[in-house]
Formats: C-alpha cells, sequence, structure tokens
C-alpha cells in the first residue's frame, strides 16, 4: 500500500482537482485505490458526485473510534473509493489539539485499512496538525505551487513543518500559464521539484461543472496528459522507494 | 455481493428485451458487448473443485472464485487458447494459482458461452452512480472432446446450445440500500434469485476421475479391476504427453508412479481377471515403465544435486561439476530417445491393447464375481503379512538387498491401500497410510543412498573423469555410505513398528477375510 498526499500551505493552487485525477488514474491504471478527503469544504467528494453521510464525527474519527471503512463509497470509477470529507472535519484540527497534538492518528488509522494499494488524501489548504498527520503517514507528499512572485518561497514553511520528513515533499508545479521559467526558478530553490508540469487550463473548470476527474471528461486534453505525466513520476518514485506496489494481475 | 435474478416465464423474446427490462427497474442502458467465453478445467474439474473457474475471455484469461466472479483472483492479457499444460506457462500470478490446484494435469475446454452483456446504471438525484446493473444473455456450449479450437467462436461440433437470460444487480460500496431496492422492483416483476446460469451448467457436467480408487465396496472384482485401468488411462495419457514435451521431470515422475501403481494393483488383485489378462497387462505396463528408467535416474542425479554437492567437503566440491555435466548431457541424449519410444508404433499398439484388455467384458478369474472390497481385503492383509515377515526379519547386518526386497512389499500394500483402504477401514486407513508412509521415507533413503553409491562406483571404476571429480566422487560415495548406515537405526525402529502385535491385530481385524466365506455384510446393501 503506498499513501499519497497533496497538501499546501496556500489555497486554491490545484490540489484537490490533482488528487482527485491521480486517484481516477490509478485507478484505471489497476490500483484499488481509495481517495481521503481531509478538507471539510467536501471538495474531492463533490467532483466525484460523492457526499457523507454526515453520521461520523470529527472525534470519533480521528480518535480511531469511528470505523472509517464503513463510510467509504464507492465512485462511478471502477476500483476507486471515497472516504468523503463531512462537516465536523471543521473541528478536525482542535480534536487533534485535544488529543494530545497527535502527529501520528492519521498514519495509525491507514494502518488499520486493508484492500487497497494506493490511498490519496487530499488536505484542506494551511499548516496545521491535519498537514502534520498527513506528512507523518504518507510516502509521498506532492506539493502544488502556483507561480506567483512569492511562490518559490512558500515551501520553507512547509520544509520546517516535515522536519526529517521532508524528503517526503515533492513539489511540482501548478496552474502554469504560457510557458513562463517558472519550473526552472522552482527547481532551483527546490531540486527535488518534479518535472511533470500542470498547466492552467479551461477545461479543468468544465470538467469540475460535469463533476468528472479530467482524464475521463477530457482524456485527451493536455492538462489530462499532464496528470499522467505526474502519475508516472509519482509511480516511478514510489517504486524506487520500494514501497510496496501491488498491482491487481492483468489489464485495466 | 451481487444477486444474480432469473427471469419471469412469461418474458416476452426480442431484440429490445434487454434495453426494456432495464427500463423497467429505473436503470438506464449503457453500451452493449458481446464476447465469447471458454472455462478450462481438468478432467476430473479440480479447478471447480476448488471454486475456482478458469475463464479465457477475448482478450483476457482470468481465475476467478465461482462465487464471486466479477474480481479476477489473477489474470493475464490476451485471449488466444492456453497451453494445456500448466508447466509451460510464463511465469506469473495466474499461472502460480492455477497451478496450485491442478498440478500436472491438462487442461482442456469444459464449456464455452456466447456472452451479450446489457449494462445499466442506477443514478440518483446527483447524477452518481448507486447501483449497477445487467441483463445478460449466455448461449452455452459443451464442447466436444475432440473439437478444434485453432478457430475462435461458436464450436459446430459442440453439443446443442442452451439459451439462459440473467439479471445481475451489483451494490455498491456505500450504496447498498440501492441495489437491494432494485432487487426489490425485479422480484415484483416476477424475476427470481437464481444461480447464475454458468454456474448451473458448469455444475451438470459428468466428471471425469483422475486419482483413480475404487468406489463402489459390493462391485464384482472383475468389472473393478479393469474399471481402474481405464481409468489410468487418460491420466496416463496426459502425462505421458508432458513427458515427450518434457516441461518438468516431475511429468515422469508421475508417469512412472501412475504405471507401477495400477501394474501393483493388477497383479495383486489378480485373481478376478483371467490369469493370461493379468500376465499380459504386467507385461505390457513394465515394458512402458522401463523405457523411461535411464532417463529417471538421471533426473534424480540432477534433482538431487544441491543435496549431494554438500556432502562433499568445500574444497573438493568443483569436481563434482564435470560429472553432472556428463549427467546433465547424457540426460539430453537420453530424453530424445525416449520421446521417440514414447512415440513409436510398437508403443502406441501395447496402447491399444492395454486399452482394449480394459475394455474385455470375459469372466475367468477365479474371484470375478467376488465383492471388490472383500478382494481387496484379503490382499491387503496378505501383503500386511508379507511385509511385516520380511520387515521382522531385518537386523543390523541385513544386506542392502533384502531392505530393498521389504521396500517393494511395504509398496505393494501402501497401493493397495491407496487404492482400496477407504472399502473396508473408512475410519482408519488415513492413518494405516500415515505410519506406512513414516517408515517409506526411511526405506527410501535408505534405497536412495545405497543405489547412488552403486552407481557412483559405476560410474568411476568406468574411468570417465579427471582426477579431481574422482576425488569428489569418492567422497560423495563415503558420505552416501555413512549416510546409508545412520539411517539403519531409525530404519530398524519403523520396521519393528510395522511388523509389532499392535500392527498385527490392527490389520487382522480391519482386513483378514476367510478366502472361502467372504464376509457377507459387505454385500448386503447393494
Ligand atoms: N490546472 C488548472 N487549470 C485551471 N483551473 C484549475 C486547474 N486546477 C484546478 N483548477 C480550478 O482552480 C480551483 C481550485 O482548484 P482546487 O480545488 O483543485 O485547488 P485546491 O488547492 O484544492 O484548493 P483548496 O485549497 O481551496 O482546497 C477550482 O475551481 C479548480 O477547478
Ligand atoms: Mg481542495
Amino acid at each position: 500500500m503506498a499513501v499519497i498526499a497533496l497538501l499546501s500551505a496556500k489555497g486554491g493552487v490545484g490540489k484537490t482537482t490533482a488528487a482527485v485525477n491521480l486517484a481516477a488514474l490509478w485507478a484505471a491504471t489497476g490500483h484499488d485505490t481509495l481517495l481521503i478527503d481531509l478538507d471539510p469544504q467536501g471538495a474531492a467528494g463533490h467532483l466525484l458526485k460523492i457526499h457523507a453521510s454526515g453520521s461520523v464525527k470529527a472525534k470519533r474519527f480521528w480518535s480511531g473510534r469511528a470505523d472509517a471503512e464503513s463510510q467509504v463509497r464507492a465512485s462511478d470509477f471502477d476500483r476507486l473509493d471515497v472516504l468523503p470529507a463531512d462537516d465536523s472535519l471543521r473541528r478536525a484540527e482542535a480534536v487533534l489539539e485535544d488529543i494530545g497534538k497527535s502527529r501520528r492518528r492519521l498514519a495509525d488509522l491507514l494502518a488499520t485499512l486493508t484492500g487497497w494499494s494506493r490511498i490519496v488524501i487530499d488536505c484542506p489548504p494551511g499548516l496545521g496538525l491535519i498537514a502534520e498527520n498527513a506528512i507523518r503517514a504518507a510516502d509521498l507528499a506532492l506539493v502544488p505551487v502556483a507561480p506567483s512572485a512569492l511562490a518559490v518561497r512558500v515551501l520553507e514553511p512547509l520544509s520546517d513543518l516535515a522536519g526529517e520528513r521532508s524528503g517526503k515533499l515533492r513539489p511540482f508545479v501548478s496552474m502554469l500559464r504560457g510557458n513562463s521559467a517558472f519550473l526552472e526558478e522552482l527547481r532551483r530553490a527546490h531540486p527535488a521539484t518534479l518535472s511533470a508540469t500542470i498547466p492552467s487550463a479551461a477545461v479543468a473548470e468544465s470538467a469540475a461543472r460535469s463533476r468528472l476527474p479530467v482524464v475521463a471528461h477530457a482524456p485527451r486534453s493536455p492538462l489530462a496528459r499532464a496528470y499522467r505525466a505526474l502519475l508516472a513520476e509519482s509511480d516511478a518514485l514510489l517504486t524506487a522507494e520500494g514501497t510496496a506496489v501491488e498491482r491487481r494481475g492483468g489489464a485495466p | 455481493m451481487r444477486s444474480v435474478l432469473s427471469p419471469p416465464p412469461d418474458l416476452p423474446t426480442g431484440a429490445k428485451i434487454a434495453a426494456s427490462v432495464l427500463e423497467g427497474l429505473g436503470a438506464k442502458a449503457v453500451r452493449p458487448t458481446t464476447d465469447f467465453w471458454t472455462v478450462w478445467d481438468t478432467s476430473d474439474h479440480r479447478l471447480a473443485a476448488a471454486q475456482r473457474r478458469l475463464i479465457q475471455k477475448s482478450d483476457r484469461l482470468e481465475l476467478v472464485a465461482s462465487d464471486a466472479p466479477d474480481d479476477a483472483i489473477a489474470s493475464r492479457a490476451g485471449g488466444e487458447d492456453p497451453h494445456h499444460f500448466v508447466a509451460t506457462w510464463p511465469d506469473d500470478a495466474l499461472t502460480l494459482a492455477v497451478r496450485r490446484t491442478v498440478g500436472l494435469r491438462a487442461l482442456a475446454p469444459v464449456l464455452s458461452a456466447q456472452v451479450r452483456q446489457v449494462p445499466g446504471t442506477v443514478v440518483d438525484g446527483q447524477g452518481k452512480i448507486t447501483a449497477r446493473v445487467e441483463v445478460i444473455r449466455y448461449d452455452i456450449q459443451i464442447p466436444s472432446p475432440t473439437s478444434n479450437r485453432r478457430k475462435r467462436g461458436p464450436d459446430p461440433q459442440a453439443g446443442p446450445r442452451s439459451s439462459h437470460l440473467a439479471l445481475i444487480i451489483r451494490p455498491l460500496r456505500g450504496y447498498d440500500s440501492a441495489a437491494t431496492a432494485v432487487v426489490r422492483r425485479a422480484e415484483e416483476r416476477g424475476w427470481r434469485i437464481a444461480v447464475d446460469p454458468v454456474e448451473t451448467a458448469l455444475a451438470a457436467l459428468p466428471v471425469g476421475s483422475a486419482e483413480p480408487g475404487f468406489a463402489d465396496p459390493a462391485q464384482p472384482a472383475g468389472y473393478a479391476v479393469r474399471g481402474i485401468t481405464a481409468a489410468y488411462l487418460p491420466v496416463l495419457a496426459e502425462l505421458e504427453e508432458g513427458v515427450i514435451s518434457d516441461h518438468a521431470p516431475e511429468f515422469l515422475h508421475q508417469y512412472r508412479v501412475g504405471l507401477r501403481r495400477l501394474r501393483s494393483l493388477v497383479v495383486q488383485l489378480g485373481s478376478a481377471l483371467p490369469g493370461d489378462e493379468v500376465q499380459r497387462l504386467r507385461a505390457l505396463l513394465g515394458t512402458m515403465a522401463r523405457r523411461t528408467n535411464h532417463q529417471r535416474d538421471l533426473d534424480v542425479w540432477l534433482e538431487s544435486r544441491d543435496e549431494h554437492a554438500v556432502l562433499v567437503p568445500e574444497s573438493l566440491r568443483h569436481g563434482l561439476d564435470p560429472f553432472f555435466a556428463a549427467v546433465a548431457s547424457d540426460r539430453v541424449a537420453v530424453h530424445r530417445t525416449v520421446a521417440k519410444a514414447l512415440g513409436s508404433a510398437a508403443h502406441r499398439n501395447e496402447w491399444s491393447e492395454v486399452e482394449a484388455l480394459a475394455q474385455r467384458e470375459a469372466a475367468g478369474g477365479e474371484d470375478h464375481a467376488t465383492p471388490i472390497a472383500d478382494l481387496a481385503a484379503r490382499r491387503t492383509w496378505k501383503a500386511w503379512l508379507k511385509a511385516a515377515n520380511d520387515a521382522a526379519n531385518v537386523g543390523p547386518a541385513t544386506p542392502s538387498e533384502h531392505i530393498h526386497e521389504v521396500r517393494i512389499r511395504c509398496k505393494r500394500l501402501r497401493y493397495l491401500l491407496d487404492a482400496c483402504g477407504h472399502l473396508t477401514a473408512p475410519d482408519a486407513h488415513e492413518g494405516l497410510r500415515r505410519d506406512l508412509r513414516e517408515v517409506q521415507e526411511v526405506l527410501g533413503a535408505f534405497n536412495d543412498a545405497s543405489i547412488q553409491e552403486a552407481a557412483l562406483l559405476e560410474r568411476v571404476s568406468a574411468g570417465r573423469h579427471p582426477t579431481p571429480t574422482a576425488v569428489a566422487v569418492g567422497a560423495l560415495i563415503g558420505a552416501l555410505a555413512a549416510r546409508r548406515d545412520n539411517l539403519r537405526a531409525s530404519l530398524l525402529v519403523g520396521l519393528g513398528k510395522l511388523a509389532s502385535t499392535a500392527s498385527r491385530s490392527r490389520y487382522k481385524r480391519l482386513f483378514k477375510r476367510s478366502a472361502t466365506a467372504p464376509t457377507a455384510d459387505i454385500g448386503k446393501d447393494s
């Protein structure tokens, strides 16, 4: 099982869109995949037409007293399941504070899940306890960075937060407009930056309106191609790390 | 878990029926598909017995659990016919999973079906899919064993087609209530929960047998013994094909075991058949097995290479390399000869003769009409007496040749217990076989060491090897002799147990019959 988290300090940089598309691609290439939505906004679930029943309260979930698996729902795509967010997640940070600022709660919870070979975590923006939990639980922490004057510096607080685990952090350029030299700039500041670059494209919005992943809505679009490149690069990293890459036998 | 439903008897037929069924259930039809499936299994349906289906579809071969056919346990892309010996398959998860169940047995198509699927989806107010529904039409045919499999699609030589319509409803995780509602709606329209038509058709197929044994204790021995010969033939034929194509040494081993077992049973139960028939079968089966003696010896060397190497001091070990290289090259030549011999007209004629003998009806043996269980019990008791007598005579200084005799006697007893023990001693025979197997293992190890020692002596004295090899082989001979002597102690214990009074009274109670008045109650309920 490999855990891939999408996180960033800034909001609106393309975390959720990347999480949904990567999860859909992993499912389509034969991995039983679970997308966990940790953002109370529930955008990831919304993009897959899934809403939580609302019966699991944050405290019960984070304290490990709620059976997370019972909340899992099948998406419309084969092998892609979703653990949707619900409103109580708004209090997640506070709950985590209450239970002793736990930083490994999520890792412990994930360890109880069986049957998925890829778990993709969509985090809310920010560098709170949820982000810390996600970094701890992840094998790979993908960080979308949208070009802006100060963008290359937003990674520093995240690296500080990750501490000795900062090796898991992999920035990638998101919502790139035109052919800017932003990739090189980001690379200079952060050599671990991935080469896959996600362009800014209107098809992202139209896919969101249809409540479909871009890779299903417009599989031949340059944006879908960019997500496939991001997937390939992530897979290579996971394999190199020696993460158990258990594929279902056979064709997708 | 998916639900399978069978249609109401008054369901109209016609091209549009699937779409209208889906519509009636509130499902939206999506693009229909057509595929052609072939289910493969061994003649004794080992996969089915293990609740597995090996299904060849147009684009893949997949192994599924019979109660969860939607989730492949393992699969491989490509829709071409699988080779009927799993031993030839590429090393992948599918091969491993299938091999575990079928071993060396050959696979053949047991059922084929044209499958027309009209899938549909049930969606909620958000457009989210909450259940998958599918109308399937199966046109099922049972392939004839001689079908030409080179052409895909419906098989003109196969049996009659039968057509079945089914409705399959698959719940989606987290949305079970939606699927339950669809099932309820279908039931209101006269559909009934049923077994998958493919499962029903598979369950109705006649199953051949692979581990030939006797089933009916009351069957007249003459029929039973010819019947077991007939039952061995397809198994031996399959294994023989494996020997010729040489995918794995195990084929030859199993082939020889099969021939030996059959021959031993025919001879030991020989009073059921006319005397000349027994003599002829014995000669034929013996000749067939002998054709492969040399190859088996070489296989044993090659298989035990590592085990032998560690018996030789490390500094001398490299000397064994030329020896094993010589064995390996002999093996290549010998296999060529064996393959030729097994394909020869003489060999095929012998096969036909065995086949003809197995089909005979003539009475003539003094025990022709004796219930097989009775004859087998008498023979088992006798086999025990002989084995135990010989075993009791083994002492610390008994020569290897005599121990070899005891080994043969134990084997005969074992074959009888394996094939017939359950007829008269259904509860005890597993235990008897286990005890006997323990002794046989020591006997086997002892015998291997003696035989190999002798074979090595012969090889070195033939002077074919350079000095380091002769030295290494010499060391190996010494080690084998030491191993053999070490085995004597446990051998004496094991043989003592076999010949003990406890063992005697057990065998006597279970198997002793008076030859003139067979225990009547065995045949009673027939
Ligand atoms: N590559 C893209 N090109 C254009 N628009 C995009 C792209 N990716 C995402 N968007 C749009 O940008 C908005 C924010 O994207 P998204 O929700 O994926 O970001 P986020 O980082 O998850 O945001 P938040 O921090 O609020 O969770 C959405 O409206 C989305 O449709
Ligand atoms: Mg988001």
